[in-house]
């Protein structure tokens, strides 16, 4: 089936300019928090453009990580920024005209470039002519996984995955290692340091009915990646995003005594050590590394089956430290480091 | 295990880095006993690497997860990546040894967090030398850019600006440099390296517009990571405010690997061909690299703190690279991957040597170079061979880079760039004799005048052997020795590792 775009490019031209018009507004605004809103804002406009693509796996990303996550941590740290508008020094203005002329070469230039692009969702254009096939016909059957993109995402390219893995487990690390060891004499205080000690009703009720909803709905996005657009990355930031939701609804100590510190460092590192933990037991056994089908012995199934029960396996490793990521993110960030209290 | 040398090379410090960041509790020697035996069994696997891709003459592939390429990942190790990753597994090594007083001076709280940022960096280095697909190159930059932003966010002062600055150029870098693989995807449909080799070198695609700017974009986004001039003033703040120890990890290797990744990119991705007749940009880059290396050396001349000094070199020794690099000759190319390894152990060997001085003397400025060949002769003199190596003084490896350099720029009729050499090399030579004056002449007197505030009294302090501790000496002497050896090893590192990796067409 080709995918007809012919009816929609009303829709396409609305969200290009909402798109544009976002993106102008978020550099435009004085304060910061709006800022950070209207990228939440923007983020959420990709993701339709995404679901429009039929991109549904990457839109659920989009909609979890950029709409939603991103935008509670910019909201974290801007809240430690004081930003004042200085006069513009004339060295500076003149940065500014290079840079929106150098901006404007580049959108040039890529401009150009749609000259001899394929058309969208062109079936005869290389990426869908080249791997594509081979990975729709064959996927299944090597793999047992009916979501190609899982397959492709957790399997054919898990070594990747296991290094974007790396990535977020590297951001939780980083921000701790920036944050958390400057010494408490040069510590910025943070002045009107919210003091909340979650008496309110309404968002207790809310936050009780909707978290453990939302848990579910997590796990269910993890297990079920292999058949629906999900996975370890969307599950993982759900889960992370429930405890966030605790700690806005009641405070971050609450939040804390639920999952403390140390728990959250444990699992930051114990995801990616699951994932990487499988690949070495594959090498163990005589095969490439992450070469799932060494599993077939140990679970007595057959080794396509091992390869869908080892994409399940690394989803699970990948859910740990997303999720154990959010929530280290936010500790750190919405307390400046020292995890009293904060937001 | 031989066939498996190629991953464990890169998962081992992924693991440790992980286990690092748990066992805060049981003290800063099992942290660095831990980070040290990881890194040795990573090196020990790269170099069993180089020697098979010595002796079979065949790179190295390994396929992950056991899936063919394309459509699965896989690693490949030629002559070219083989030499780079023993540098790489080596300095880190030396730097990881070395950095057992200096990471905790520089690091009182968190050291273990601290080293697992530095095993991952050092995962990511390993992992970008060593991919054969673009998006996994990708995916390594970015964990070695990331842990090297917390790695120089905890120097001293004023180094969270400069580390900030460098995150926003880097991520420009890395963005441009991904929107260019996007373009090669959809012009091509894949990501691996060889096959987008086969597919970039069919008549339709020379002539796409949508691949020439594909290109375009990934060589500006690792000339941002390169730091080649004008591109390069995120490089000097965030580098001389980093920690001894990150100074020593970060700056030898991150340029050099980025100099590894344009290669790869010019001449396995795309080819020689394509890039010196369809892109044409040899004599701009060659200008671009010529002025680099002048204006790093001369703004290098005019700095008074040695580690900016020695940043600003780095800057310079950039230019060296990529006008080799860029010159389309086999004695430019000879010389420009040379220079990676040369370059790689001279800046490793003169930031140990400045951060021995560092240590003992706690003054970064030239001043504390005054009468340091009394105080401490072992690093004096290692200093002075790092020194000879910029400079270009047989045997020495830093001279043999140079001769190809200048070769290549002869046979290519780059003018600009054989002066540029030539100037640049000058320049060094005045800055370095500037600084060996006051190690040889200058009087110990006037720095300890200078830290007493004037008093006279103090001043009468004899003058000491106040050597740095052995575990900092023992790397840098490593470093002084294998700068001779390697200059004296020149005829067969070439013959059996840089020969072999010559591109065809140039």
């Amino acid at each position: 089936m080709v995918w007809d775009t012919s009816l929609l490019w009303q829709f396409d031209i609305l969200i290009l300019l909402m798109m544009v018009i976002c993106a102008v507004a978020a550099l435009a605004l004085d304060g910061l928090i709006s800022s950070a809103i209207v990228t939440g804002v923007y983020s959420f406009l990709i993701c339709l453009m995404w679901t429009h693509m039929m991109a549904v796996d990457v839109a659920f990303t989009e909609a979890a990580v950029g709409a939603a996550i991103s935008t509670v941590i910019f909201l974290g740290t801007a809240q430690y920024i004081n930003r004042w508008i200085k006069a513009d020094r004339p060295g500076e203005q003149g940065i500014k005209q290079i840079t929106l002329v150098i901006a404007v070469i580049c959108a040039v230039m890529m401009l150009a470039a749609t000259r001899d692009l394929p058309d969208w969702a062109d079936p005869a254009s290389p990426a869908s002519t080249h791997l594509s096939p081979g990975f729709i016909r064959q996927g299944y059957h090597e793999t047992a996984t009916p979501n190609v993109v899982t397959a492709v995402l957790a399997d054919y390219r898990s070594y990747d995955t296991m290094f974007e893995s790396v990535v977020v487990f590297a951001a939780a690390l980083v921000v701790m290692v920036v944050l958390r060891h400057t010494s408490h004499k040069h510590r910025k205080v943070l002045r009107l340091r919210p003091k909340r000690e979650g008496r309110d009703t309404v968002l207790r009720g809310a936050a009780q009915s909707i978290i453990p909803v939302m848990q579910i709905f997590a796990l269910y996005v993890l297990c079920h990646g292999h058949y629906s657009p999900g996975g370890g990355f969307q599950g993982g930031v759900i889960f992370g995003a429930s405890f966030i939701l605790l700690a806005l609804c009641y405070n971050l100590k609450f939040s804390m005594n639920r999952f403390r510190e140390h728990a959250v460092l444990w699992c930051c590192a114990g995801g990616v050590l699951l994932y990487a933990g499988i690949g070495a037991v594959c090498l163990a056994l005589g095969w490439n590394f992450l070469g799932y089908e060494a599993l077939a012995r140990f679970l007595g199934v057959t080794e396509v089956m091992a390869r869908s029960h080892g994409i399940l396996a690394v989803e699970v490793g990948v859910g740990i430290t997303v999720m154990a990521v959010m929530v280290s993110l936010y500790y750190d960030l919405a307390s400046g480091g020292d995890l009293e209290e904060g937001l | 295990m031989m066939d498996q040398a190629p991953v464990l090379m890169i998962v081992v410090p992924v693991f440790a880095s992980l286990a690092l960041t748990l066992i805060g509790p049981l003290g800063h020697r099992a942290a660095y006993g831990l980070l040290i035996a990881s890194l040795s069994l990573s090196l020990t696997a790269s170099l069993a690497m180089l020697v098979q891709v010595v002796q079979t003459g065949r790179a190295v592939h390994y396929r992950m997860g056991d899936w063919m390429p394309p459509m699965g990942i896989e690693l490949v190790i030629d002559h070219l990546s083989a030499g780079v990753l023993a540098l790489v597994g080596t300095c880190s090594l030396l730097t990881a040894i070395y950095s057992l007083h200096t990471a905790r001076q520089d690091n009182p709280d968190r050291l273990h967090h601290y080293y697992a940022l530095f095993a991952l960096l050092v995962a990511g280095l390993l992992g970008m030398t060593a991919a054969g697909d673009v998006f996994n190159l990708y995916v390594l930059l970015e964990i070695s850019a990331l842990s090297s932003y917390g790695m120089l966010a905890r120097g001293r002062g004023p180094a969270y600006y400069a580390t900030f600055r460098y995150l926003v150029m880097g991520t420009i870098g890395a963005c441009f440099y991904l929107l260019g693989v996007g373009y090669l995807y959809i012009m091509t449909g894949s990501l691996n390296m060889a096959d987008l080799a086969e597919i970039l070198s069919r008549p339709e695609l020379r002539e796409s517009v949508s691949v020439r700017i594909g290109f375009t974009l990934i060589i500006l986004g690792i000339w941002i990571k390169m730091a080649l001039f004008p591109l390069h003033a995120w490089l000097p703040n965030a580098y001389s405010r980093a920690g001894t120890t990150t100074a020593c990890l970060i700056a030898p290797l991150m340029t050099k690997v980025s100099v590894y990744v344009m290669l790869r990119m010019m001449y396995t991705v795309f080819s020689a061909d394509y890039v010196f007749q369809q892109i044409a940009w040899s004599r701009l880059v060659i200008f671009l690299a010529s002025a680099a290396a002048v204006l790093g050396m001369i703004t290098a001349l005019s700095q008074r703190d040695l580690r900016k000094m020695l940043t600003y070199i780095i800057v310079a020794e950039i230019g060296y690279l990529t006008g080799g690099a860029w010159l389309a000759n086999t004695a430019g190319y000879t010389g420009a991957v040379y220079h990676i390894l040369a370059d790689g152990i001279i800046t490793l060997c003169l930031f140990m040597a400045v951060g021995a001085i560092i240590y003992r003397t706690g003054e970064s400025r030239a001043a504390a170079m005054q009468g340091i060949f009394q105080r401490m002769p072992v690093t004096a003199a290692v200093f002075l061979v790092g020194a000879a190596s910029v400079l270009g003084i047989p045997p020495t490896c830093g001279f043999f880079s140079k001769w190809y350099l200048l070769q290549g720029a002869v046979q290519a009729g780059a003018w600009v760039f054989v002066a540029a050499l030539i100037i640049a090399g000058l320049v060094a030579a005045v800055m370095f004799f500037k600084l060996l004056e006051k190690a040889f002449f200058g009087r110990l007197d006037d720095l300890m005048i200078e830290k007493s505030n004037g008093k006279p009294g103090t001043a009468a302090l004899k003058i000491r052997m106040d050597e740095a501790p052995l575990t900092m000496l023992l790397p840098l002497v490593f470093t002084g020795a294998a700068l001779v050896g390697l200059g004296i090893y020149t005829n067969e590192v070439v013959q059996y590792l840089i020969r072999w990796s010559v591109p065809s067409g140039i």
